[in-house]
């Protein structure tokens, strides 16, 4: 016997065996009950449901809208070394994105910072010099503000250049007027040198400045042993004494 | 039958038209008994879980997207009442070890109705029986089967082949492979 004739003569068997069942299912209440249509404002009258999606939708509105997202790229990136090494994130438009502490120093002088998000560079900026005058980073005897450019397209380099250029001495004059010593360089993320890392980029602008400034005194690899403070120490007394013809200064004691 | 007379009837069921539940359940009925039966093992029983599960799809008809095929969706209602009862009544009674004749009633007022599937797999024991109602009636597949029987595949496709053999032996024409 073939298989497809044997399953036939067992789904007929199959169904002979089935009970009638309709005429008990026809008598049932529930089979004259008319159904019920499924109704939408019956949803809003169940406490616990809308409860529960109402919650899911704050908190999906407090986590995608209401917190500023980390993860927003910036156009361009401002180093800021003042003692307290600080990292502005931009949008293409100069508005800070986020303030990143490079020290420890800085994690202070952030803490105590009012909001900055979403303004422009130049107002943060000031904010930061403000509070570092305010804490005594920036003074008569530390007058030095050093910041570094780097940025996705070169047009954008130029402005925010200019920008801090002509701005940063302005305001930090207005609050030490003996402060000018502002220096900066800029670079588009293109350039050659951005094989040197962010924060090694501040040092070596600054090592190359103190060259400028003592030609005859130190070496490159001289001034490259020297820490960021020191190296900081250097140009305020060059600054201080800035009349007098450069003599080649002290150089800091280091620890063997 | 096909789904489409099935899936006409299901939009007047919508409706709110009851005259086509008679075909509807026609169409349906031996899906629906033999889903029930194989998880329950008691004709009895699985009476009670069909009647409940029509009632069921009746009072959720509204519910029913035609992107599944009708039966698999009612299959399901079946299927979950049925795992219900089997709970339940595992809980109050102890169910019995030895289902030797789950296609026969254990009640006396229905004994008088002929079984004819019985008489037709009087051959087989309980598991071949399963076996071949899950895939002749029910159209499951070899590996549905095995998950469902928790056995392996290689055990379903034994018994279905062995199965198949005494019931060709008892048709009397049991030709050789």
């Amino acid at each position: 016997m073939k298989n497809e004739k044997l399953f036939q003569q067992i789904r007929q068997h199959a169904e002979r065996d089935v009970p009638d069942l309709t005429s008990k299912i026809k008598h049932n209440e529930r089979f004259l009950t008319p159904t019920k249509r499924p109704s939408f404002t019956a949803f809003f009258k169940r406490p616990v449901p809308v409860f529960s999606a109402l919650s899911l939708v704050l908190v999906v509105l407090f986590i995608f809208i209401l917190t500023p997202s980390q993860d927003v790229l910036a156009t361009s990136t401002v180093y800021l070394e003042i003692n307290p090494a600080i990292q502005i994130d931009l949008d293409e438009d100069d508005q800070v994105l986020r303030i990143i502490p490079l020290n420890e120093d800085a994690s202070e002088l952030i803490k105590e910072l009012n909001s900055t998000h979403r303004q422009d560079v130049i107002v943060a900026i000031d904010k930061i010099i403000e509070k570092a005058i305010e804490k005594g980073y920036l003074s008569e005897e530390h007058p030095v503000v050093l910041f570094d450019i780097l940025s996705n397209h070169s047009n954008l380099v130029e402005r925010l250049n200019t920008r801090i250029q002509d701005r940063i001495p302005e305001i930090a004059q207005q609050r030490l007027p003996n402060l000018d010593m502002v220096r900066g360089n800029a670079h588009s993320r293109d350039d050659e040198n951005n094989a040197i890392q962010p924060g090694q980029r501040m040092r070596h602008n600054l090592i190359l400045t103190l060259l400028d400034m003592y030609p005859d005194e130190f070496t490159y690899e001289e001034l490259s042993t020297l820490s960021m403070g020191e190296l900081r120490r250097l140009m305020t007394e060059h600054n201080a004494d800035e009349d007098t013809p450069p003599n080649r200064p002290p150089m800091p004691n280091r620890p063997n | 039958m096909t789904e489409q007379p099935i899936q006409d009837w299901v939009k007047r069921l919508k409706n709110g038209d009851r005259s086509v539940f008679d075909a509807l359940y026609d169409a349906t009925k031996t899906h629906v008994y033999y889903t029930v039966l194989v998880i329950l093992k008691d004709v009895s029983l699985t009476e009670d879980i069909m009647q409940d599960t029509y009632l069921k799809m009746l009072e959720n008809i509204h519910r029913y997207q035609p992107k599944k095929p009708f039966k698999a969706w009612l299959g399901t209602i079946a299927k979950n009442l049925a795992i219900n009862a089997y709970h339940k009544q595992k809980r109050e009674h102890s169910m019995p070890e030895d289902a030797e004749d789950y296609l026969l009633p254990k009640s006396e007022s229905t004994s008088e109705k002929r079984y004819y599937l019985q008489e037709l797999m009087r051959v087989l024991n309980p598991e071949e029986k399963e076996v071949i109602i899950r895939y002749v009636i029910l159209e499951e597949k070899h590996k549905d089967i095995a998950k469902a029987m928790h056995k392996p595949l290689g055990t379903i496709t034994w018994m279905y082949q062995n199965a198949l053999k005494k019931l060709r032996k008892e048709a009397g024409e049991n030709h050789e492979e």
